[in-house]
C-alpha cells in the first residue's frame, strides 16, 4: 500500500508532532487543517490570486498506471474549475494510490483561500482580565451572588463516604440529559466544580466504575451554585459541599471547626445516612447510632439556624437490605421527630450499583426547593428577620454588616476587612 | 458571533456576504449604500465558499473586524462584528482569562450568534451508561461487567483536563453565561443558536420536515436547551439550522452538482417552521425583524 505523506508549512504546538517537518505525520492522525494544534505559516509562496496550493511531492518511482504526475495535476487545478472541485479542501485530504507494489505518492492539491488585500485585524493582546473560575465558590463569591440574587443555602451533612458529593454530582449528571421532574437547569457559576465532581463517573476518566473524588478537608471553596427553573420561576441554590471529616469529628465529641459557620447559615440541611452501612448486620446499629449522634449533637449544640429546614436522606438506597428498610426508615423518622421537627425522610440512589438510572433526586430537589429563599442582601436588612440570627451570631462574636445584612467575622464568610478568616 | 473552532462562523460570513452583495432590490436584508472599501476578508470567505474551498484559519488571539451598513426590513442598521478564532474563544473559557479588547466586544454586543457544528458535539458519556449498553449488547448484568474492577486513583485531576472532557453543552452554556455576564447593557438581548452544516443532519428538498433545529438541539444538547429556555428574562433565543455551503465539500459528487447552481440557491436556513435560501434570515431576526422574539 502506498504511504500517505504530508509536507505542511507551519508549526505544531504538540510536542513531538512531526507534521510540520518533511515527511512527518500528525501525532493525532488529523489533516493539519483540522488539527487545532497546527498553525500554518502565512503567505509562503502564495499565488498572486491569493489562492495557494499546498502540496509538495517526494520523489518516488512512477506507478505503472497512467496517473498524471503531480505537476500535471497542479496545472490542471489552476486552470480547471472541475479539477478544483476534485480537491478535498476542507479535509485537506491527500490521496494515495492503493496499488500493490506501487510507491508513488499522489496528492490532491489543497486550496486554502487567503485575503487578497488588507484586512482590519484586531490583535487581542495586553494584560488578560480574569473571568470567574467556575470552581466551587469562596465565601466572597457566594456573597456576591447573594447580593443580587436570592438563594437557598444548603448544607449536606454526614460522615465521609456517605455519598454527599455523589448526590451533587448526580444532580448535575441528570441535568446534562434533561430536566429533573419539573425543574430545568438554569445556570451555574460553578460549572467546572460540577464537572470535577462528575469527572470520575464519566468515560473520559478511563475508569470502569463510577467514582467520586473525596472532598478536601478545607472550607476555602465550599459552595456550589445552581440555578433551577420551573413554571413558577427561577430559584438559586448555594450548596456547601463540605468534607465529611468535619462531621465525623463532631460525632466523636469534637467540634465542627471551620464548618460551623457554614452550617449555621444554612436554610436547609440535608443529613445523609449511608444505606450501604446497613448491609452488614453487625454494622447496622452502629451506623444508625452514629448518624443519630451526629444529628443530636448538631441540634443540641445549636449548630442550626432556628428557621432551617431539614431532610434526612438514605443515600445508596438501592443497597439498603429489603428486610431492614422499614426499620431504617422508622429510626430516621424517630430522629426527625425528636431533633429535626418537620424534616422529611427520603431515599435516594444517586448511582445505583447495577448502573441503573438514578432515582430519588427529584424528591430531594423538591424537598430542598420547598424551602424559602434567603432574600438578597438589600432585602435582608429587615430587623425582625435578622434578630434570631443576630442572637446566634452575638454568641460567636460575629457582626452583621449594616448595608448588606450579611454576617461577617465567621469562618467561611468574609470579615469586614475582606478575605476569609 | 461566537463558537469553537470549525463551528462554521467564517463559512457563514462568506455566505452572508455573497447573499448581501447579490440581494435583489426589495430583499428583507440588503446592503445600504455603496460597497464598503475594505472587504478583503469577506471576499476571501465568499470566494472560498463559492469555489467549495477552505479558508485560512483565523490566527489565534486575533480577530477580523467587519462592518456593514444594512437595510433590514427598511430600517437602517449596522452590522459590526469581529471574527474571532474559535481557538481564542475556547482558550478564554479554558484559561478563564480574556483580553480587554475581546471583553469589550462582548460587553457591547447587541445580539449574539452562537455557532456549533454537529460533528463536534461531545455528548455526556457516563460509565454507568456505558455499562448498561455493554450489558445490553453482550448479556449479563451491568454490575457483573464492572465487578471486581478497581476504582481509579482519586488523585487531583487537572481542571483543564476536566474542562476539555466536559460535554459540548457545558462549554456552550458557559460561553453564553460569560457573554451575557460581560454585557454592559441591561436590555434583553437576542441570541441565534446556529447549527451549522445542517446538510449533514437534514436534506432537501423538504428541509425541516424530518427534523427541526430545536428538536435536534433538544436531543443533542438538552443541557443547553434547558439553560436557554430558563433564562428568557435575560434573552430571547431562536435556533437555526444553517448550511452556508449547501453540501459537504468532501462529497465530490455533491460538490459537482452544487457548482452548477447559482449561490443564491445553495445555502439553506431552517427555522422553527419554515426554510429559506436567505442566509440573512438569522440576522433579520436578531435585528428584531421577521418573527417575534
Amino acid at each position: 500500500m502506498a504511504e500517505i505523506l504530508t509536507d505542511h508549512q507551519g508549526t505544531c504546538t504538540l510536542r513531538d508532532c512531526a507534521v510540520a517537518g518533511l515527511g512527518g505525520k500528525c501525532l493525532l492522525g488529523l489533516p493539519p487543517i483540522d488539527c487545532e494544534h497546527f498553525e500554518p505559516q502565512p503567505d509562503q509562496g502564495a499565488s498572486p490570486a491569493g489562492n495557494e496550493l499546498e502540496s509538495t511531492p517526494l520523489a518516488r518511482e512512477p506507478a505503472p498506471n497512467k496517473e498524471p504526475s503531480l505537476p500535471q495535476m497542479q496545472e490542471q487545478a489552476r486552470s480547471s474549475d472541475a479539477a478544483a472541485a476534485l480537491a478535498d479542501p476542507l479535509l485537506g485530504a491527500v490521496g494515495a494510490v492503493a496499488d500493490e507494489g506501487a510507491t508513488e505518492i499522489v496528492r490532491q492539491p489543497r486550496r486554502v483561500r487567503r485575503p487578497e488585500g488588507p484586512t482590519d485585524t484586531m490583535v487581542f493582546d495586553g494584560t488578560s482580565v480574569p473571568l470567574p473560575s467556575g470552581l466551587a465558590l469562596t465565601a466572597d463569591e457566594a456573597r456576591s451572588i447573594l447580593a443580587s440574587d436570592s438563594a437557598i443555602l444548603v448544607v449536606v451533612a454526614g460522615p465521609p463516604d456517605a455519598g454527599k458529593t455523589t448526590l451533587l454530582a448526580a444532580i448535575y449528571e441528570v441535568f446534562l440529559r434533561g430536566p429533573i421532574s419539573s425543574w430545568s437547569f438554569a445556570g451555574s457559576r460553578s460549572l467546572l466544580a460540577f464537572c470535577q465532581r462528575a469527572y470520575w463517573a464519566s468515560t473520559a476518566s478511563g475508569g470502569v466504575r463510577p467514582a467520586t473524588p473525596r472532598t478536601r478537608y478545607d472550607t476555602t471553596r465550599p459552595w456550589l451554585h445552581l440555578r433551577l427553573a420551573d413554571p413558577a420561576g427561577v430559584k438559586s441554590l448555594l450548596i456547601a459541599d463540605i468534607s465529611g471529616e468535619y462531621f465525623s469529628t463532631l460525632a466523636s465529641g469534637g467540634n465542627l471547626g471551620d464548618a460551623a459557620s457554614i452550617v449555621a447559615r444554612a436554610d436547609h440541611v440535608v443529613h445523609v445516612l449511608d444505606s450501604e452501612l446497613l448491609v452488614e448486620r453487625r454494622e447496622r446499629l452502629r451506623a444508625l447510632g452514629s448518624t443519630e449522634s451526629l444529628i443530636r449533637r448538631m441540634a443540641e449544640q445549636n449548630h442550626f439556624d432556628a428557621r432551617a429546614k431539614h431532610t434526612v436522606v438514605l443515600t445508596k438506597a438501592d443497597l439498603c437490605p429489603p428486610d431492614f428498610r422499614d426499620e431504617a426508615l422508622s429510626r430516621a423518622d424517630g430522629w426527625t421527630r425528636r431533633w429535626l421537627p418537620g424534616a422529611e425522610v427520603i431515599e435516594v440512589a444517586a448511582r445505583p450499583a447495577n448502573h441503573d438510572l438514578p432515582w430519588g433526586l427529584d424528591v430531594l430537589l423538591g424537598s430542598v426547593l420547598s424551602t424559602g429563599e434567603r432574600p438578597t442582601a438589600r432585602q435582608g436588612s429587615d430587623g425582625a428577620a435578622m434578630r434570631p440570627l443576630m442572637r446566634r451570631l452575638g454568641r460567636t462574636g460575629a457582626t452583621i454588616h449594616p448595608l448588606t445584612g450579611i454576617a461577617a467575622g465567621l469562618k467561611g464568610w468574609p470579615s469586614e476587612g475582606g478575605g476569609d478568616q | 458571533m461566537l463558537g469553537g473552532h470549525s463551528s462554521g462562523k467564517t463559512s457563514y460570513l462568506g455566505g452572508l456576504w455573497a447573499t448581501l452583495k447579490y440581494a435583489p432590490t426589495g430583499a428583507a436584508v440588503q446592503l445600504r449604500g455603496a460597497l464598503p472599501s475594505d472587504t478583503a476578508y469577506l471576499d476571501m470567505a465568499e470566494h472560498a465558499l463559492l469555489g467549495c474551498e477552505s479558508v485560512e484559519r483565523t490566527r489565534r488571539d486575533t480577530g477580523e473586524r467587519i462592518q456593514l451598513d444594512l437595510l433590514i426590513d427598511g430600517e437602517a442598521s449596522t452590522f459590526q462584528h469581529v471574527d474571532v478564532a474559535g481557538e481564542t474563544v475556547e482558550a478564554m473559557l479554558e484559561q478563564r482569562v480574556a483580553s480587554p479588547a475581546l471583553m469589550d466586544e462582548l460587553a457591547h454586543a447587541d445580539a449574539l450568534m452562537l455557532f456549533l457544528h454537529p460533528d463536534q458535539v461531545r455528548t455526556p458519556s457516563s460509565i454507568a451508561e456505558a455499562m448498561r449498553l455493554a450489558a445490553a449488547a453482550g448479556g449479563g448484568s451491568a454490575s457483573e461487567l464492572s465487578s471486581g474492577a478497581i476504582a481509579p486513583e482519586q488523585a487531583d485531576i487537572d481542571p483543564l483536563k476536566v474542562w476539555a472532557a466536559a460535554p459540548t453543552a457545558v462549554h456552550l452554556v458557559d460561553l453564553v453565561q460569560t457573554a451575557i455576564g460581560l454585557r454592559s447593557a441591561t436590555a434583553r438581548v437576542r441570541i441565534a443558536v446556529v447549527v451549522s452544516a445542517w446538510d449533514t443532519i437534514d436534506s432537501g428538498p423538504s428541509w425541516g420536515d424530518a427534523v427541526r433545529p430545536r428538536d435536534w438541539l433538544h436531543n443533542a444538547l438538552p443541557f443547553l436547551v434547558q439553560y436557554m429556555d430558563a433564562n428568557v428574562a435575560d434573552f430571547a433565543w431562536r435556533p437555526f439550522g444553517v448550511s452556508a455551503q449547501g453540501c459537504d465539500f468532501g462529497d465530490l459528487a455533491a460538490v459537482d452538482a452544487l457548482l452548477e447552481l447559482p449561490y443564491e440557491r445553495r445555502p439553506v436556513v431552517v427555522t422553527e417552521d419554515t426554510w429559506t435560501h436567505d442566509l440573512a434570515a438569522p440576522l433579520r431576526w436578531l435585528a428584531g425583524g421577521g418573527e417575534a422574539a
